[in-house]
């Protein structure tokens, strides 16, 4: 019964875990422009997700210790270096966008502009990580962030034609705007393949004292709950396609996003967007925060725990104190939110090789992983990933100068 | 204990004191070499400025600067005998407390100057050591 109950938690921790203000802008900007041609981007990136997911899970459950202890120790400092920096900054980018989109929500909710939000809702974040446990934070965002299955609904009252849905799971060729559309589908990868979420998720299997045992959760977990959250981002598509394609509206503000859902479902809809929208963002908020500060702590051998009292892991505290802070600035100093969402969006798509290429040889050291090494099928998804991370980051920067706007 | 690689098992690994709390990573490792004898691991070093020295002069450059604007004055270099070595595996377990230790300063700085005075939280005093 334990196993069940376990498995079920990691499953609705995927799916309430997986629309965060990446997945929405990006996806709704894509069904706006290009109806639901770009389904497959979605489809591919979710699916290297769920690839990383497990192989991360599987080598903390397996080796005990988390990605970063085993990238700075394998590797060396001067190595390390550079994941570090790299993860940092594009993480802070990804972090104030999703205080972005809570502020964004508030604002539509109450009036009061977005700039006024970002302090508050960093400073709430911070308390829940002073005062909480990993178990509240990661369950407890995923169980409220299971109100993002109202797409799912939204895209069902739209009686879209499922099957020119299901068909665009194969790329085609863009009709019009190749750049914007080749643009739109890096930005998608990067909302969807954040290094973050496999940081946070391999150090939340030491957190949770993740053994062998938990191999079959883990693999069922990752594979199941990513297809759903992927199926509810690809619902996100669905409706825009449906809501903004045939009137021709292009989403260049989050102004525009709150008619999505107002569309197929009224005022209820509305009501249902924005709790979607500040909710999901602040889960990922949570986490991202606690992803830098683990990242930071396991790099650098400093004490850390989300369950140990602050002033018993003070350096690794403080580290998420600081990045929330950090992270509230640019919103409070008005940048736009959907501006800083998209540019956060290439950037994490161009930051993919650092971490991943070292994951290969990882999952593939036989004194780390033992007779849990990488099989043929995870080795060849993992090299189609370290492939298509490299052509990202090749990509990503002139897709962003040539396409973004 | 069977071989050892000094830069692939020793090298940059976690290290925890006596208590079993994390207390750094094995930034470097000197060795000692007396006339007529072997050479053998001495004394394993801990803290930023040593880490800077492994990554390059840039980076000890960038240390010298943000030490001076942090006005912190202590090295923050830990050295542990090598025999204070209790225990390998995935962790190196030394026989010292972490709390005297030179590198960990600002960890004892920030938990009772900071995170201590931050009252509402949930501190160490009467919680769960």
């Amino acid at each position: 019964m334990k196993k069940w109950g376990e498995l079920a938690l990691g499953v609705v921790t995927c799916i309430g875990g997986y629309l965060e203000i990446g997945s929405i802008a990006t996806a709704s900007q894509a069904g706006a422009e290009f109806g639901f041609q770009l389904v497959w981007a979605l489809a591919l990136g979710t699916v290297c997700l769920a690839f990383l997911l497990e192989m991360t899970g599987r080598l903390s459950a397996v080796s005990g210790r988390t990605f970063t202890d085993l990238l700075r120790e394998r590797f060396g400092v001067r190595f390390f270096l550079a994941p570090l920096i790299v993860v940092l900054v594009v993480s802070l980018l990804v972090l104030a966008a999703e205080i972005g989109g809570v502020s964004v929500a508030l604002q539509m909710a109450t009036g009061i502009g977005f700039r006024w939000w970002a302090i508050p809702t960093a400073l709430v974040a911070w308390l829940l990580l002073w005062r909480g446990t990993f178990g509240l934070v990661e369950q407890g965002t995923s169980m409220l962030g299971l109100v993002a299955l109202v797409f799912g609904v939204g895209a069902w009252a739209l009686h879209p034609q499922w099957s020119a849905v299901g068909a665009a799971l194969v790329p085609s060729a863009p009709g019009h705007d190749r750049t914007r559309y080749w643009y739109l589908a890096v930005s998608i990868l990067g909302a969807s393949v954040s290094p973050y979420l496999y940081l946070f998720y391999s150090a939340g299997a030491v957190e949770d004292h993740w053994t062998v045992e938990h191999l079959a959760v883990n693999r069922v977990s990752a594979a199941v709950g990513n297809l759903f959250g992927g199926i509810l981002a690809i619902t996100v598509i669905v409706v825009a396609a449906m809501v903004f394609a045939p009137r021709h509206i292009r989403v260049d503000g989050y102004e525009q996003l709150a008619l999505l859902l107002g569309s197929p479902l009224g005022r209820a809809g509305f009501a249902l967007f924005l709790a979607t929208l500040c909710i999901t963002c602040f889960g990922a908020t949570l986490e991202i925060a606690l992803a830098v500060a683990y990242m930071l702590a396991q790099g650098f051998g400093w004490e850390w725990s989300e369950n140990l009292p602050p002033d018993h892991d003070a350096r690794f505290s403080i580290s998420y104190t600081a990045v929330l802070l950090l992270a509230a600035l640019p919103i409070t100093l008005g940048a736009d939110p959907l501006a800083l969402t998209n540019i956060s969006m290439t950037l994490t798509a161009a930051s993919l090789p650092v971490t991943v290429v070292p994951l290969l040889v990882l999952m593939n050291d036989r004194d780390v992983m033992s007779r849990y090494v990488n099989g043929w099928i995870s080795n060849t998804a993992l090299v189609v990933i370290v492939l298509l991370s490299l052509a990202l980051f090749i990509a990503a920067l002139p897709l962003q100068l040539l396409g973004g706007s | 204990m069977g071989r050892l690689c000094l830069v692939h098992d020793v090298l940059d690994a976690q290290l925890v004191d006596a208590r079993q709390r994390k207390i750094g990573r094995v930034d470097d490792l000197v060795l000692a070499v007396g006339e007529g004898q072997p050479a053998r691991v001495a004394v394993i070093l801990v803290g930023g400025p040593v880490r800077a020295e492994r990554i390059g002069r840039w980076m000890v450059r960038l240390s010298h600067v943000m030490r001076a604007l942090g006005r912190v004055r202590r090295n923050g270099v830990s050295r542990i005998a090598f025999e204070r070595v209790r225990c390998m595996g995935a962790t190196i377990q030394v026989e010292v407390d972490g709390d005297s230790l030179e590198s960990d300063h600002i960890e004892r700085w920030l938990a009772t100057n900071v995170v201590r005075r931050i009252s509402f939280g949930r501190s160490a005093a009467g919680a769960q050591a």
